[in-house]
């Protein structure tokens, strides 16, 4: 089996790695704490039966129809943080292709409008624009 | 699938960022294998609950990756409903690195019974039985010889170390270049 996480690069000059950029801008907290999340549902995921579903990896709606998110919740200590990293899902063959992530508190979202970019770069990866290689 | 060389330099970053991405692993990781290995038994939470000799409320948080805050008594009385081990224990950042690089592959979410466990340890016995005959074969050879052996042995070994080592890192690269094919679409 194959790597499960995948970061998209765009066919922009120069290409933009999309979940690297928003890193880059994280506090230690949630870089680790990213990190860490991803190396587990590696894992897990990798582990999985050939038949065996997981609710790891969420489909969202209204706006964000289309994407998938992975749920990172910090709640151990405060104050409480709240990381979505979101892209595209394919449960038959088990890759995640990152296309953004955004933090969540209440009803704000950080970025403001996470998804627009992230489906607008799914139509160009879907178009066979842009490339993808392991997440690292 | 980062690297050990691409983990030691985000562990580098910052004390902070280590501490978080133990904390995560450690917290995480056992709420994750809770959760699956109840999934692989058919195991329900008032199940293991009863097999833990605890609550089912004390299992939800236990199973619940955001909670946290177990302890070591109640770890380690989940780990006996499950009749399996559960080692916590310190260790350099480098030995850390290299459990966090082969995590994927040595992390567990399924795992036998210690009823199921007697066959590997039959073997690992059998193993040991095996490495003793040669042990004893050993001082047949000519008193000369004997004299060598220590320096013969250690001739002996040190290829196979960089035969070793060769391997995994062309097995390393293999995998890389593997993922590499298989992901440029």
């Amino acid at each position: 089996m194959g790597y499960v996480f995948q970061d998209y690069f765009t066919d922009e000059r120069p290409p933009r790695n999309l979940i690297r950029e928003w890193y880059g801008k994280q506090d230690a907290r949630i870089c680790a704490a990213f990190d860490g999340n991803i190396q587990l549902l590696e894992a897990r995921i990798r582990q999985l039966d050939t038949d065996e579903e997981t609710d790891l990896i969420k489909p969202l709606e209204r706006d964000c129809a289309g994407l998938w998110e992975v749920k990172i919740d910090l709640k151990d200590k405060k104050p409480f943080r709240h990381i979505r990293p979101i892209g595209l899902w394919n449960p038959e063959v088990r890759i995640f292709i990152f296309l953004g992530a955004f933090e969540k508190s209440g009803q704000i979202k950080i970025p403001s409008d996470p998804c627009r970019d992230a489906l607008k770069y799914k139509a160009h990866y879907e178009a066979g624009r842009g490339a993808i290689d392991e997440h690292t | 699938m980062s690297t050990l060389k691409e983990i030691w330099r985000k562990l580098s970053s910052s004390k902070d960022y280590r501490k978080e991405y133990v904390s995560t692993l450690l917290k995480r990781g056992t709420a994750m294998q809770i959760q699956a290995l109840m999934k692989q038994r058919g195991w329900t939470q008032t199940k293991l609950a009863e097999m833990a000799g605890l609550k089912q409320g004390v299992i939800s948080r236990a199973s619940n990756p955001e909670y946290g805050n177990l302890t070591f008594n109640t770890v380690i009385d989940i780990a006996g409903g499950f009749d399996v081990a559960f080692i916590g224990r310190f260790v350099p950042f480098s030995e850390f690195a290299r459990y966090v690089k082969n995590a994927p592959e040595e992390l567990s979410f399924s795992m036998r019974w210690f009823d199921e466990d007697r066959e590997p340890v039959e073997e690992l016995d059998r193993a040991v039985d095996a490495k003793n005959v040669i042990f004893i074969k050993a001082p047949e050879k000519p008193k000369s010889a004997e004299n060598e052996l220590p320096s013969a042995q250690s001739e002996k070994k040190a290829p196979q170390r960089e035969d070793r080592n060769r391997f995994s890192s062309q097995q390393e690269g293999g995998l890389a270049d593997a993922a590499r094919a298989g992901s440029s679409r």
